[in-house]
């Protein structure tokens, strides 16, 4: 796991510094936000000159598939109460959730193993970020060929983003099926690249983030109607 | 970015961290009730009908955000290499499924487009 944040986290610390945030505001928001998407969706809207309210509305959007994380490790947490209960969420990102969801079918999670668990993904995600930040900006200076294919970055994470989000015939029931996963980012694709040709990237977001999961729950239930 | 950019990211985080915690914490809160939930009773209907397809939609978005050229880039240069790059980073995304090996992939991928386009 550490080995997959890795070069993301240095990746997200130099793409930071060109949307033009300080080392300080990369590593906070890395901190705070602690959700990888929603922080390169951050930055992404940042470097386009977005409003704070669309960069945080999106973000937030962004943020709302995790909402079906907890319920579906809960029953894998029962011996986590009280305060510790807050601390496991913090950490409960995408590829927690998924590495928790297949070790944990058969046995209880105690705070230790989620806590050793969440660690080997926050400890390298903010320290790449720091150096990517700090160093990035040194590197693409000596090797200027560096700087555009680092920019390179941010696509190829949403494209990774996006193929682990589309249910595999384990996660199908969670999060719909295939097909309907394929329909709803086609969808949005097509309504964000039609805003940003109209020259309203920003709003595309919000729109592909309605005209996507209108598609896929329509798609969904056409599927289910055929069966 | 200004001076009020960390409180906008402390607000996001807010924001993120309370889709996190709440269902967690009531979804444990129903384990205490020692009502018996089924993996398939997790997600409400609704839930499961709508959300699943937010992150997916909006990720797309920014991809085609991302991956489209910028308004004085020669668009169809950009978009061979954009094209170039995109399709072994998919390929490796789909194959390995593994996010830094695919983040590397495309960096490695664009940047040799970049050279040779």
């Amino acid at each position: 796991m550490t080995a997959g944040y890795l070069p993301a986290a240095v990746a997200f610390g130099v793409a930071a510094r060109e949307a033009g945030l300080s080392v300080f505001e990369a590593v906070f928001m890395a901190a705070t936000v602690y959700s990888g998407a929603s922080q390169f969706a951050l930055v992404g809207l940042i470097s386009s000159g977005a409003p704070a309210l669309v960069a945080g509305v999106s973000a937030l959007l962004l943020s709302l598939r995790h909402v079906l994380y907890g319920p579906a490790l809960a029953p894998s947490l029962r011996y986590i109460r009280g305060w510790r209960v807050g601390v496991v969420a913090y950490g409960l990102t995408d590829e927690i959730f998924a590495v928790a969801l297949g070790r944990l079918r058969q046995r209880q999670a105690n705070f230790g193993w989620m806590m050793g668990l969440e660690a080997a993904a926050w400890v390298p995600w903010l320290s790449g970020i720091a150096a990517g930040a700090i160093a990035g900006a040194a590197i693409t200076k000596k090797a200027p060929v560096v700087a555009p294919a680092l920019s390179f970055a941010l696509p190829a994470l949403f494209v990774a983003l996006l193929v682990s989000l589309i249910p595999s015939d384990s996660r199908a029931r969670m999060s719909g099926n295939r097909l309907a996963s394929v329909g709803a980012i086609l969808a949005a694709g097509t309504v964000a690249a039609g805003f940003y040709f109209a020259g309203q990237e920003s709003w595309g977001v919000l729109a592909a983030g309605v005209a996507g999961p209108v598609a896929g729950v329509c798609l969904k239930r056409w599927g289910n109607r055929g069966r | 970015m200004g001076a009020d950019s960390p409180l906008l990211f402390a607000l996001i985080g807010v924001g993120v961290y309370l889709t996190r915690v709440v269902p967690l914490a009531l979804a444990l809160r129903r384990e205490d009730d020692s009502q018996e939930i089924d993996e398939s009773d997790d997600a409400p209907g609704a839930m499961d009908g709508w959300l699943g397809f937010v992150g997916p939609s909006i990720i797309a978005a920014l991809l085609v955000a991302a991956v489209l050229p910028e308004p004085g880039q020669d668009m169809w240069l950009e978009l061979a290499r954009t094209g170039a790059a995109l399709a072994p980073t998919v390929a490796v995304a789909v194959l390995f499924e593994n996010l830094g090996l695919t983040v590397l992939v495309g960096i490695l991928s664009y940047g040799l487009a970049s050279v040779v386009i």
